[in-house]
């Protein structure tokens, strides 16, 4: 008897409880993909975003709609008003924020994504050089579909490690931890296409300054791992036993690929700030612009040895110029916490200590091939 | 009441499967979210608070076992009625009782928290808890061995979660752990203190010992799943505080599912989700075992039947579970409850052990005086 009672609850349960949780047919769903956040004259914020058209029959895949209030949450209860879906950011790939928000502070935009548990930790940031809505609004008749040009574009150069990973994870980690800065890659609307330009140096969550897709480059190499890389590389023919010839370009241009590296940061003195960053590279060399004799062996020294000193040089410089900015895009602050006992080391503490740092950079470089010829 | 016990043997259980009962009560909902209050304390050397919070369960499950083994086959109740005498027995006897039950409410309402948080703000508080507590209830139903079956199930079912943390390693850092010991003493022990609302449930032990088969190998198996909890915790918390940075970590409610949140499969890009609704694995064992606990609490006080009183007690419970509470409220309950916890199960079995002790001296006495009056 008290088995069919059992039985006969459960097969009430599951009839009464499906109805209870809130439907989510998918065609009645507005999936976002992509946000872009801008600040309108008036301090509100202007909120576009692209949806993901399900139905096969409209005319474009995506559906953008824009919508302006104080907050990024009220622009989106807001765009509700103006969409025939109800909007979800479950599928939200990309968020893009114009130079002036970032320039103004992003974490509180950034910290209502992490605090929308639809939202995934794999959200890619970026800035945008200019107004995001009119990057999301220019017409391209080769994709139609603007936000997965951009998210494939992301993704696709922080696989590539063409440019560091800036997830929502790895940007809202660096912004707590206390040593560390974020960093955006910086996107640009250029021509119907949308170009990476860099990256967006910030200081605790205000952009300072930008360095270029060269720069950024190094910056991967300082932070990360390589695996497998590549870049172009110029540097001074002088010193080369080269064939003479009127044509050639001054400069002796090289391209390096499948680069693998290793980083290492240590703290040397903790009274003058001082680190040591030694970075060790091996890697194939892809292209070369002009004739030099590569079966020689102390030809590729001295290539060895120039590229070594142009890497080290450029290293250098980009320190420099994120120093000066105050942003600490590296972690230097992070191997002085781990390296000094009771650092009790803060965001502002770091950011005070940091332009007294100093950096000596020893970069160890190693052609490991030449291609399948010599 | 009867001070021993004598189950029939049909009713009996494995003493292997404590393994599984010891570590199926412990994961529940402290799990989730524990990485923080421990943070909070003892900051990046919080891996070294959890082994010291191990050690002490370890400790204290040594000395649970020893206070069951002095008697032949019987339970905390029995034994504090033996010990302390009809009416503060049976005073403190309720007490624990009670306890069994606000771990059951503490249980639902965390888990019902986070459900409405991260999956379905819509749905009702009561629904659910009806659903859990119905649940329950079906389970006890098929007796203790049906429910420790539930355990065993849910820690083979559930394992496979684990390697879902080679995905946060991806993103660790290892630098975060160091330099190690940087932390006070106290601040670590403080920080082992927090420990308390995420590893108490072995205290079930008490319950549960009449009813296991060979009682020679109780504290070994009980150690074994002591020690699997142990390793299981210091490992999430290794990678937690590898994956999150300071800060972020502090203001993670539930760290253990934020780790989850990065993992994305092909077919399933939220992972999350499926952890979450998978927790009802992990929690039903708890909520099953403090109910029979209470149970058997209660029959053993007024020596009812316990199929009726599990009735009482579930409707009483379910309409405790009614009266809405907001998460600032239930961080309140939480941290009353493990405060409370901490002196039932981490002190109150060290004066027990004593008074139990000190008992049987006396006992002895009175045998050996008894034998040479009759000589």
């Amino acid at each position: 008897m008290r088995k069919q009672m059992n039985k006969l609850l459960i097969a009430m349960l599951v009839i009464t409880l499906s109805g209870c949780a809130e439907q989510k047919t998918l065609e009645k769903m507005g999936l976002l993909t992509t946000v872009g956040y801008d600040l309108t004259d008036d301090k509100q914020i202007l909120a576009t975003m692209v949806l993901l058209q399900i139905d096969p029959e409209a005319a474009q895949s995506s559906l953008i709609l824009s919508a302006k209030s104080a907050t990024s949450k009220g622009a989106r209860n807001e765009a509700d008003l103006k969409s025939p879906k109800k909007l979800q950011s479950g599928q939200l790939r990309v968020a893009l924020f114009s130079e002036e928000v970032v320039q103004a502070g992003l974490i509180n935009l950034a910290d209502t994504l992490a605090r929308d548990p639809s939202i995934s930790d794999l959200t890619y940031l970026a800035v945008v050089e200019g107004s995001t809505n009119k990057l999301l609004n220019q017409k391209n008749e080769q994709f139609s579909d603007i936000s997965q040009l951009i998210y494939k574009e992301l993704d696709q150069n922080i696989k590539g490690e063409k440019i560091p990973s800036s997830t929502l994870q790895e940007v809202l980690h660096d912004f707590y931890a206390p040593g560390i800065d974020p960093i955006l890659p910086t996107l640009k609307s250029d021509g119907g296409i949308v170009k990476i330009t860099g990256m967006a140096l910030i200081k605790k969550d205000k952009m300072v300054g930008k360095i270029n897709a060269k720069e950024a480059f190094y910056l991967k190499l300082i932070n990360d791992r390589y695996q497998a890389g590549a870049i172009e590389l110029e540097i001074d023919n002088e010193g080369f036993d080269l064939l003479e010839s009127p044509e050639a370009p001054v400069k002796l241009a090289v391209v390096l690929d499948t680069i693998h590296s290793k980083s290492d940061m240590n703290l040397l003195s903790k009274e003058n700030l001082n680190f040591e960053l030694k970075v060790k590279l091996q890697s194939r060399l892809l292209e070369i612009n002009q004739a030099l004799d590569l079966k020689n062996p102390e030809y590729l020294e001295q290539l060895e040895k120039k590229l070594e000193e142009k890497i080290t040089s450029d290293i250098e410089n980009l320190i420099k110029k994120a120093r000066e900015s105050g942003a600490d895009p590296f972690g230097f602050g992070e191997i002085y916490r781990k390296s000094v006992r009771k650092a009790n080391l803060t965001p502002e503490k770091w950011h005070s200590m940091y332009p007294e740092s100093k950096v000596d950079v020893k970069i160890e470089f190693e052609v490991m091939r030449t291609g399948v010829v010599e | 009441m009867k001070v021993h016990i004598e189950p029939k043997p049909q009713n009996m259980v494995n003493t292997f499967l404590l393994i599984f009962v010891i570590h199926s009560m412990q994961v529940g909902v402290g799990i989730q979210g524990f990485q923080r209050i421990i943070y909070l304390e003892a900051r990046h050397d919080a891996w070294i608070s959890v082994i010291l919070g191990g050690v002490a369960t370890a400790i204290i499950g040594f000395i649970m076992v020893k206070t069951l083994s002095v008697y032949e086959n019987s339970d905390l109740y029995g034994i504090q009625y033996d010990v302390l005498g009809k009416w503060l027995g049976n005073m403190i006897n309720v007490l624990f009782v009670l306890y069994f039950l606000g771990g059951f409410h503490v249980i639902v309402r965390n888990y019902i928290e986070v459900i409405q948080a991260w999956v379905f703000p819509e749905v009702p508080t009561w629904l659910l808890s009806l659903t859990l507590v119905y649940l329950v209830y079906y389970g006890l139903n098929g007796g203790l061995r049906t429910v420790v079956g539930v355990s065993f199930f849910s820690v083979v079912l559930s394992l496979w979660l684990v390697m879902l943390l080679a995905y946060p390693i991806q993103f660790a850092n290892w630098d975060y752990l160091f330099p190690i010991f940087e932390a006070k003493i106290t601040e670590i022990l403080r920080g082992a203190k927090q420990m308390t609302f995420t590893v108490i449930g072995f205290e079930i032990i008490y319950v549960i010992y009449p009813f296991l088969k060979e009682k020679d190998r109780v504290h070994r198996h009980m150690q074994y799943g002591l020690a699997f909890t142990t390793i299981l915790y210091l490992a999430i918390m290794v990678v937690s505080l590898a994956y999150f940075s300071g800060g972020q970590l502090e203001r993670t409610i539930w760290g253990t599912l934020s780790l989850f949140k990065i993992v994305r499969f092909p077919f399933i890009e939220r992972f999350e989700y499926v952890a979450i609704t998978f927790w009802v694995l992990l929690i039903l064992p708890n909520l099953m075992l403090y109910m029979w606990a209470a149970t058997r609490g209660i029959s053993r006080i007024f020596n009812k039947k316990e199929q009726k009183i599990s009735w009482i007690l579930l409707t009483f419970i379910f309409l405790t579970l009614l009266y809405p509470l907001t998460r600032v409220q239930i961080n309140m309950f939480n941290d009353y409850f493990a405060k409370g916890a901490l002196y039932i199960v981490f002190v109150y079995p060290l004066l027990l052990f004593g008074a139990v002790l000190i008992k049987k001296k006396f006992s002895r006495k009175k045998d050996e005086a008894n034998a040479q009056t009759n000589e």
